[in-house]
C-alpha cells in the first residue's frame, strides 16, 4: 500500500513539472514591442460559419512558421491571419474566395495540399508514373521468368 | 559484358543525378525565402497615417504618441506614382535588430544613390520607431504607420524586414526577404534596375 502511494506521488511530480515549466516559458516568451493577448474572443453569426472558419484556418499553412497551420501557430501574423480567416467567413464568403484571399497575399506556399495545374503535374501524376513503370517492369520480369 | 556492367551502375548514377538535381534547387534559393505573390501586381490599397517627420522629434525624446499623431499627415497609393524609375518599400520596427543592421546601408542608398526608399513602420510604437530614425537617421522619403500589421497583413509581409522593390506606377517587380548589404543589392535588386534604365 504504501508502495502504491509513493508510486502515485512520483507520478504527480512528473507530471506536474513538465506543465510548469510550460508556464515559466510562455510568461518570458513576451517581446516588448509586440504586445500578445493570449485568450481571443469572437463570435460568429452561426455555429455552421464557426466550424467552417476553424476547419479553413486548420487548412492553412502559417507563412512565417511554417511547420504550424493558423491554428497552432501563436506568432503574430497568425493570429492576425485567423482572424482575417474568421472575418472573412462571419461576411459569408465562400471557402474558395478565402483561399484566394490567402493565396493572392501569401502564394500557393499557404496551401498544404498543393493545385492541380501544369506546374503540379510533376508532383500529382509523377508518383502514378512510377508506379506503373514499376509495374510494367515486374510484370516483364515476372514473365520472362515463367516463361524460361 | 561491358554492357552488363554498365546496368549494374545505372541505377546509382541515376540515384547521383538526383540527389545533384535537389542540393541545386536547394541551394539556388538560399536568401530569399519565397518569392513575394504581388510580383506583377500592383501594392494593395491603403490609407494610413505617416511616422512623424523627423525635425519634429529632434532632441526631444518625451514627445508623446498623441503629439506626434498630430504632425503626421494621411497617405494612400499615390505615394508609389513617382517621376522615379523605381522605388522600395522596406519593412522595419524599432524592436527589430536585424532592421538596424541595414540601416546604414538604407542611409547610405539614399544618400549616395539617390534611392526613394518609403518606409513601412509594422506592428511599432509610434514615439519609439521615431527615436530609431532620429538617432540613426531616417532614409524614408515618408513612412508609412502600421501599428496592428493590416497594411502589411495586406502586402503579404512574412517578417521584418522585407524589401520591396517596385516600379514607377507602384507594381511590385521583386521582394527580398532579410537585411540589404551591398552583396544582396548587387545580386538581386541592380539586375531589375539595369532593365529599367535600358528601357
Amino acid at each position: 500500500m504504501k508502495r502504491l502511494s509513493a508510486y502515485f506521488c512520483m507520478m504527480a511530480i512528473l507530471i506536474i513539472q513538465p506543465l510548469s515549466a510550460q508556464q515559466s516559458s510562455l510568461s518570458s516568451g513576451e517581446s516588448r514591442g509586440e504586445p500578445t493577448q493570449s485568450v481571443e474572443i469572437f463570435e460568429f453569426n452561426t455555429l455552421d460559419k464557426q466550424n467552417r472558419a476553424i476547419h479553413l484556418a486548420r487548412q492553412l499553412r502559417c507563412p512565417q512558421c511554417q511547420n504550424q497551420n493558423l491554428m497552432e501557430s501563436n506568432s503574430p501574423i497568425a493570429k492576425d491571419l485567423r482572424l482575417k480567416v474568421y472575418v472573412m467567413v462571419n461576411e459569408g464568403k465562400t471557402d474558395p474566395q478565402v483561399i484566394d484571399f490567402m493565396t493572392s497575399r501569401f502564394g500557393d506556399m499557404v496551401l498544404y495540399k498543393p493545385k492541380f495545374e501544369p506546374r503540379t503535374y510533376v508532383l500529382w501524376l509523377g508518383p502514378l508514373l512510377l508506379i506503373m513503370v514499376f509495374g510494367w517492369l515486374g510484370y516483364r520480369k515476372v514473365k520472362a521468368s515463367i516463361v524460361a | 559484358m561491358l554492357n552488363n556492367k554498365f546496368k549494374l551502375i545505372l541505377p546509382s548514377l541515376l540515384g547521383l543525378l538526383f540527389v545533384a538535381v535537389m542540393m541545386f534547387a536547394l541551394t539556388s534559393q538560399e536568401g530569399q525565402v519565397t518569392p513575394s505573390a504581388l510580383v506583377g501586381k500592383p501594392i494593395p490599397a491603403f490609407t494610413a497615417s505617416s511616422l512623424s517627420a523627423t525635425e519634429l522629434v529632434g532632441d526631444n525624446e518625451l514627445i508623446s504618441n498623441n503629439e506626434l499623431l498630430g504632425n503626421s499627415a494621411l497617405l494612400d497609393n499615390s505615394i508609389f506614382q513617382t517621376d522615379k524609375n523605381y522605388t522600395l518599400l522596406n519593412v522595419w520596427a524599432s524592436w527589430c535588430a536585424v532592421c538596424q543592421s541595414e540601416h546604414g546601408f538604407l542611409m547610405k542608398l539614399a544618400a549616395k544613390d539617390n534611392m526613394r526608399i518609403v518606409g513601412l513602420n509594422y506592428r511599432d510604437d509610434r514615439a519609439d520607431a521615431n527615436r530609431v530614425l532620429s538617432s540613426l537617421g531616417n532614409p524614408y522619403v515618408t513612412t508609412i504607420f502600421d501599428p496592428d500589421g493590416k497594411i502589411a497583413l495586406n502586402i503579404g509581409v512574412i517578417a521584418t524586414p522585407e524589401t520591396y522593390l517596385l516600379d514607377n506606377k507602384g507594381i511590385v517587380l521583386f521582394r527580398y526577404s532579410g537585411a540589404l548589404d551591398e552583396t544582396v543589392w548587387q545580386h538581386y535588386f541592380k539586375p531589375f534596375m539595369q532593365l529599367l534604365t535600358d528601357k
